[in-house]
């Protein structure tokens, strides 16, 4: 079971070359292995939690790099966009359906920091919701806009409902089984969501009924089309 | 002075232990091969798990020149069926392979080498996959960098992270005492080495001891072989969390495999969506890699096709890559210990 990763494979080759030259070097005085042995008990404990520690943190840092490299190229969403729009059943019977309701010129992805999905929803938008602020139906399809400062992982959730967006029922005639069931997947997703941003405002999810409205203004308070 | 025939009578005795089940079109070459060996086993023994097809003909085409015992149903777990015929030997050493295997006709000799030094307490011998399709061809690379470059250090630094299954060897009295084939994990393997490293026990790294070992061609069987490796990979490291706090060169490796391995496994998954411009530029740097190690493995195993194939070396790293992943996601986040055994189709 071992992955034939970079750094896996880097070091055990830095491992044997190290060995190969101290063989020739000091030939038959023992290996690497046999220095805990020398220490005192409980060394070996720490010895590991170091070693542990190490490799974890080389890891999370090569990795972090790499991650931040790409999302500094600013092709990060637009990659994840055109995949979604060239091969996922999503992008089939869901986004691009969707995406025909907003400006022909203006692609989804780049629109996302800013973008009031209301306005571009068939639902029509609260008049307090003009801020560009938060914006949802409970037990509905329409999410969220991404805010600056957000974290990857946020938005990237944020885009897959975004995509989801747009009752399919409502917008083309393409609906099918395999898309009404991923937008009951989401469906959830946002619901919870939605229940999460009701509780951090002192709600639960019984305060609202199932098709409607809820926003958050720009001063964060939250309302509720009654 | 010792002569020869003194030398012979205080030679260890040593059993080949083979668990079966449904491997009619592999065990007579299996067996053939452990009756052909240059320091002949004093005992070839067979544990039939409820076989369904004809293996226990064919076993016993081969009269009393092997012991076979039948089991008259199937126990689905691998262990089981080792740790009964654990209970029949009684030689000094026994050889645990696997019914896909064939062994070199000096595997016996070698591991008996080895265990010379009364400090080893088992020996891992050095697989090869049998020549088939492209699955093959890269699975070859794999054991090739698994064990002459990974393996091969870990022997350097006193820790063996796994004693393949088809090609190991130990001292029996000290596994019946304190180690045996435990049942609660998918790879016994893994389990005893594990539990060989926390005796302190000398696991010797014997690359001259050859077992040629069938390999999935097909990609359902190679990712149900992933998924028992990578699974019960998992459940080894909660089963044996221990091990990596009080064995410095234990934690160096799990720190590589596990933790460095998912990060690779989460890279290679998710980059794409990321940056096809970084993803693309690890992609070359990384097939290029895989050309350059084809072509070492090319050389060193004398295939053509290992070479011809490495170029495809990526897709099969994805595939593991999610299966890595996935595992985990069942084994360490879910906690749904899988011990479910499958047939692997053979050809």
């Amino acid at each position: 079971m071992q992955n034939i990763s970079f750094l896996s494979f880097l070091t055990h080759l830095g491992i044997n070359i190290f060995f190969s030259i101290k063989e020739k070097i000091f030939p038959n005085r023992g290996g690497l292995g046999t220095i805990p042995r020398f220490v005192a008990p409980g060394t070996n404990y720490i010895v590991s939690i170091f070693l542990i520690g190490t490799i974890v943190c080389v890891n999370m840092m090569q990795f972090g790099n790499v991650m931040r490299s790409s999302l500094e190229q600013g092709s990060g969403y637009k990659h994840l966009a055109n995949l979604f729009e060239s091969q996922s059943v999503l992008a089939q019977n869901i986004v691009l359906p969707y995406k025909k309701t907003l400006s022909a010129t203006t692609p989804l992805y780049c629109a996302i920091p800013k973008i009031n999905l209301m306005a571009a929803s068939n639902v029509a938008a609260p008049a307090a919701n003009t801020d560009n602020k938060s914006s949802f139906i409970v037990g509905g399809l329409h999410s969220t806009i991404v805010q600056p400062g957000d974290s990857l992982w946020t938005n990237i959730e944020r885009l897959l409902m975004i995509y989801a967006g747009g009752d399919p029922c409502d917008t083309a005639s393409t609906n099918t089984e395999a898309n009404r069931a991923c937008r009951d997947l989401l469906n959830k997703k946002i619901d919870k969501m939605v229940i999460r941003i009701l509780e951090e405002n002192g709600m639960s999810s019984t305060s609202v009924r199932p098709g409607q409205i809820v926003w958050l203004d720009a001063s964060g308070t939250l309302w509720i089309d009654r | 002075m010792q002569t020869i025939s003194e030398k012979n009578i205080a030679r260890p005795t040593i059993a080949i232990l083979i668990p079966c089940h449904n491997e009619e079109k592999m065990i007579a070459k299996c067996v053939a091969s452990c009756l052909s060996q240059t320091r002949p086993a004093d005992m070839v023994l067979v544990i039939d798990d409820g076989s369904g097809d004809n293996s226990v003909k064919i076993l016993e085409g081969f009269g009393n020149r092997i012991k076979v015992i039948k089991l008259p149903k199937n126990t689905g777990n691998k262990s089981y069926v080792q740790q009964i015929g654990l209970s029949q030997i009684n030689t000094d050493i026994f050889i645990s392979t696997d019914a896909d295997s064939i062994l070199d006709k000096h595997f016996v000799e070698y591991i008996e080498n080895s265990f010379t030094d009364p400090a080893v307490g088992a020996v891992a011998g050095y697989v090869m996959s049998t020549k088939h399709n492209w699955l093959t061809a890269l699975r070859e690379i794999e054991y090739f960098v698994g064990q002459e470059v990974h393996k091969t250090a870990q022997s350097h630094i006193n820790y063996l992270y796994v004693i393949p299954g088809c090609a190991s060897a130990f001292r029996t009295e000290n596994f019946k005492k304190n180690i045996a084939f435990d049942h609660d994990t998918i790879t016994e393997d893994l389990d005893f080495t594990y539990k060989l490293h926390l005796l302190k026990c000398r696991i010797a790294y014997q690359k001259k001891a050859v077992v040629w070992t069938q390999d999935p061609a097909d990609i359902k069987s190679y990712t149900n072989q992933l998924r028992r490796w990578y699974g019960g990979g998992w459940q080894n490291l909660l089963k044996h969390r221990q091990t990596a706090v009080a064995i410095p060169a234990c934690a160096f490796e799990l720190a590589l495999i596990h933790c460095e391995g998912m990060l690779f496994a989460m890279s290679m998954l998710i980059l794409p969506l990321i940056s096809i411009k970084t993803f693309g530029a690890i992609v070359a740097a990384y097939t290029l890699t895989m050309i350059i190690i084809g072509a070492i493995t090319s050389i060193s195993r004398k295939r053509l096709d290992v070479f011809l194939y490495s170029p495809l070396y990526l897709a099969i790293s994805a595939i593991n890559s999610y299966i890595f992943c996935e595992q985990f996601f069942v084994e360490v986040l879910r906690h749904e210990k899988n011990l479910e055994w499958f047939t692997p189709k053979r050809r």
